[in-house]
């Protein structure tokens, strides 16, 4: 049934299939489905313990809205940047929270994601349909909290064969910055991401088009990836990308250029982000971002940062709209942050180990909501990666948090493992 | 043609419909809108604030002029008699505020008390929030803060605070509105009064307060001025306005407001028009109220009404006008729009609840200046 759903989008040319099948849907024979179906997936298992009582939140500080004054998403848990708690002790907030796996600070094990990506690609038409499901179980204090997420699904054309050039129509991907291409646990080298992953990785509903330039003699590329969707670039958790609330869609766009050395590979970009703020209802409100990437890749090391500005107008009337719920008022907010990640791909391995990789990383994240002080904070992330089989990659890392200006100390490290089976 | 007017008709119906925009104006742009004369909810520019050497409203006095800017102070009245109230901050489609917090350092050991400089001034409070923010309210939760001795200008924000603090205790909930420097009532020189009985007000005092490093002024208007609920959201209590329908349009009417039965213990409250249909107001006799009753088309009054007497019920609305020409009759022979629950007996509809809220701290209230 699955499988007939799926074709059924693959076209027209290949109606004399369904004749043959007799049948009133489409079903691909079975020769054309194993050539054009791929269905893979993974399951991201975890165990986590956090500080304090897993959120950012500190007693004795009862400034209102609690998520303007701290950094929620900090004591992050996984991959999907879901954090151990935002139990906020019964205060007030206004859309600016992450999600939650709610376990505060008891050791759990977590079961992250399962996700199940379908890909059809029939071999006859330059056409690709591509949808993932995920589902997150979590249990919060008010009960099951488990969530069912198309997070993508969209068609994409690339129309002329002699050239690099993709058009995607659909739910997908960010275009802005690098962080977006390792979402998923299975592709990310480390657990969780960035504190400015909040901002550049979201998927949203739209179009965007691919372009990349080869340049053979140069070892080099140029490719711009340029995308107008309902929301723009940040997760769903602080902006639905399901629709526009303004009608007005958010323009995003990476400009990069590649060098491709044998040993050597270094990537740069400069993205950037303009239209309606998608979590309120009035086109004049605008959001703003610029950023800027690099990554280098030498001799199993390989370096990566990104930096990023956003700036948010404040909203003109009251209700702020998220992807977890109704909230008061769009404020105005202002955010510079930028993250180092430094790997190192031991050489060597053993048997079913394949590979082994310590990594680092470095954030640093300067936010204010008008009218609220500034809140500075900086994280270092030391993590060990194991790929084994070829299909389980097994990782932990530790996150110290540090409030350095504005939000109160809290406790709030993170110690996180993930076990990613690949299928 | 006709496919283009389709279109044309299918992107209006597309367009999303914008609601009200939201505004907040503490006193600071309270301040600002006066000095620009601006409008504010219809109000009039010197409604809320009075500038230096701007004549004062309602002032009997021809000619009285503000010593310094300040709050104006607005005559109103409620259960039935005379009082006066300042507005320090206005809200339009809005939603109600939130209560913040202030941190109060007191002494690391022993007896509450606060910390003083060598001086002998008080140590400056903290507020949480300043009023720039979306979430400003001048409706605070004192925590009152056991720490070690902090400098003479206290401790800058929340962060040090809260690092600082060995104690944290619960305390009372202050109205404390942030002001421009030097800030107060309005008054031509000497007390503030009202402005038509002429009652000698409480003078405000304020003081100094940190907010994320910077330092502020603030008034104290005291404890337990307002309701909250348990979850820190403030609750409005109703303060009425009169208004008349001219050529359809409800009109804002230069009267004093009257205030709920417990404005005392609620100064956060919404704007209600009630819009008056065949009453009347009264409006003493004398040569100083003919502009006025010329504006109002106000009845003629008995000039026997003595004067002390006429000035309590000046600018009060009536039902009819009848009880205001004999001074035997007045009087206690008028049936009166004074009071909350006068007004609730009017038909509903006449009511009318608006998206305007405001801080309407009483500062005369059933005879007692507060």
């Amino acid at each position: 049934m699955v499988l007939a759903l799926l074709a059924s989008t693959a076209g027209a040319q290949e109606a004399d299939d369904v004749d043959d099948n007799g049948s009133d849907g489409y079903t691909p024979s079975e020769a054309v489905a194993h050539e054009t179906l791929r269905l893979t997936g993974y399951i991201d298992v975890g165990f986590a313990v956090a500080e304090g009582n897993g959120s950012s939140f500190a007693a004795g500080d009862i400034r209102l809205p609690a998520d303007y004054g701290v950094d929620a998403f900090a004591p992050a848990v996984n991959s999907r940047g879901d954090v151990a708690s935002t139990d906020t002790r019964g205060l007030f907030t206004n859309g600016f929270l992450p999600r939650s796996v709610g376990i505060g600070n008891r050791p759990s094990f977590l079961l992250n994601t399962g996700s199940v990506d379908l890909r059809f690609a029939p071999a006859s038409v330059p056409v690709l349909v591509f949808m993932r499901l995920q589902v997150m179980p979590r249990f919060l204090p008010t009960g099951d909290a488990t969530r069912v997420d198309l997070q993508q699904a969209f068609g994409r054309l690339i129309p002329f064969a002699s050239h690099e050039f993709a058009v995607s129509l659909g739910k997908f991907d960010s275009v802005f910055g690098i962080e977006y291409l390792e979402n998923e646990a299975n592709l990310r080298t480390g657990i969780t991401p960035s504190l400015i992953a909040r901002y550049t990785t979201g998927q949203s509903l739209g179009v965007k088009a691919f372009y990349r330039l080869q340049f053979p003699d140069l070892w080099s590329a140029l490719s711009l990836n340029i995308a107008a969707t309902a929301s723009g670039t940040r997760i769903e958790a602080l902006s639905t990308p399901h629709q526009s609330l303004t009608g007005v869609p958010v323009g995003s766009a990476r400009l990069g250029y590649e060098l491709n050395l044998q040993k050597v590979q270094a990537k740069l970009g400069v993205s950037g982000l303009y239209g309606p703020r998608n979590d309120q209802t009035n086109r004049e409100v605008k959001q703003l971002a610029v950023g800027g990437d690099l990554r280098l890749s030498l001799y199993g090391f390989s370096v990566l940062g990104e930096i990023v500005r956003l700036v948010d107008e404040p909203g003109i009337a009251a209700g702020k709209l998220t992807g977890q719920g109704l909230a008061e008022l769009a404020s105005g907010f202002t955010v510079t942050g930028f993250y180092v990640t430094a790997a190192w791909t031991l050489p060597f391995s053993a048997g079913h180990l394949e590979h082994v990789t310590l990594y680092g990383r470095y954030d640093h994240r300067r936010a204010k909501f008008e009218g609220f002080g500034q809140v500075e904070v900086d994280r270092f992330t030391a993590g060990l990666r194991l790929d084994v089989f070829g299909q389980l990659a097994i990782k932990a890392e530790y996150l110290v948090n540090r409030e350095i200006a504005g939000a109160p100390n809290v406790p709030n490290d993170v110690f996180t493992s993930s076990a990613v089976f690949s299928w | 043609m006709r496919v283009m007017a389709c279109l044309a008709a299918a992107l209006a119906a597309c367009s999303p419909t914008h609601p009200v925009r939201a505004e907040r104006h503490p006193t600071a742009a309270l301040v600002h809108s006066a000095r620009a004369l601006e409008t504010l909810a219809d109000f009039h520019p010197d409604f809320f604030v009075t500038l230096a050497g701007e004549p004062l409203p309602f002032h009997p006095t021809p000619g009285a002029r503000a010593a310094e800017d300040g709050w104006t102070v607005q005559p109103a009245f409620a259960r039935g008699q005379p009082a006066a109230y300042v507005v320090s901050e206005l809200w339009v489609a809005h939603p109600d505020p939130w209560i913040q917090p202030v941190y109060i350092l007191m002494n690391a050991t022993g007896e509450l008390v606060r910390q003083k400089a060598d001086d002998g001034r008080v140590v400056p409070i903290v507020f949480g929030v300043g009023e720039e923010s979306t979430f400003y309210s001048p409706y605070w939760q004192a925590i009152l803060v056991r720490a070690q001795p902090a400098p003479p200008d206290g401790l800058p924000d929340t962060r040090a605070v809260l690092e600082a603090a060995t104690e944290l205790v619960e305390g009372a909930k202050p109205l404390c509105p942030i002001t421009p420097e030097g800030f107060g009532l309005a008054r031509a020189g000497g007390a503030a009064v009202h402005p038509l009985t002429q009652t000698p007000l409480k003078p405000v005092s304020g003081g100094r307060v940190r907010i994320d490093g910077a330092t502020a002024a603030y008034i104290d208007f005291g404890l337990d001025r307002f309701l909250v609920t348990a979850g820190g959201l403030v609750l409005p209590t109703r303060i009425f306005f009169f208004t008349r329908m001219v050529n359809g349009q409800r009109t804002l009417l230069e009267l004093p407001a009257v205030l709920a039965n417990n404005a005392v213990r609620s100064g956060y409250a919404r704007r209600f028009d009630v819009v008056l249909d065949h009453e009347t107001v009264f409006v003493p006799a004398g040569g100083q109220w003919a502009a006025v009753r010329a504006r109002l088309g106000a009845a003629a009054t008995d000039p026997a009404i003595p004067t002390e007497v006429a000035n309590a019920y000046a600018l009060r609305v009536a039902k009819t006008s009848t009880c205001f020409a004999s001074a035997a009759t007045f009087p206690m022979g008028c049936d009166w729009l004074d009071s909350e629950s006068a007004i609730d007996l009017l038909e509903p509809r006449r009511i009318i609840r608006t998206e305007v809220t405001m801080t309407a701290v009483p500062l005369l209230f059933a005879g007692e200046a507060l």
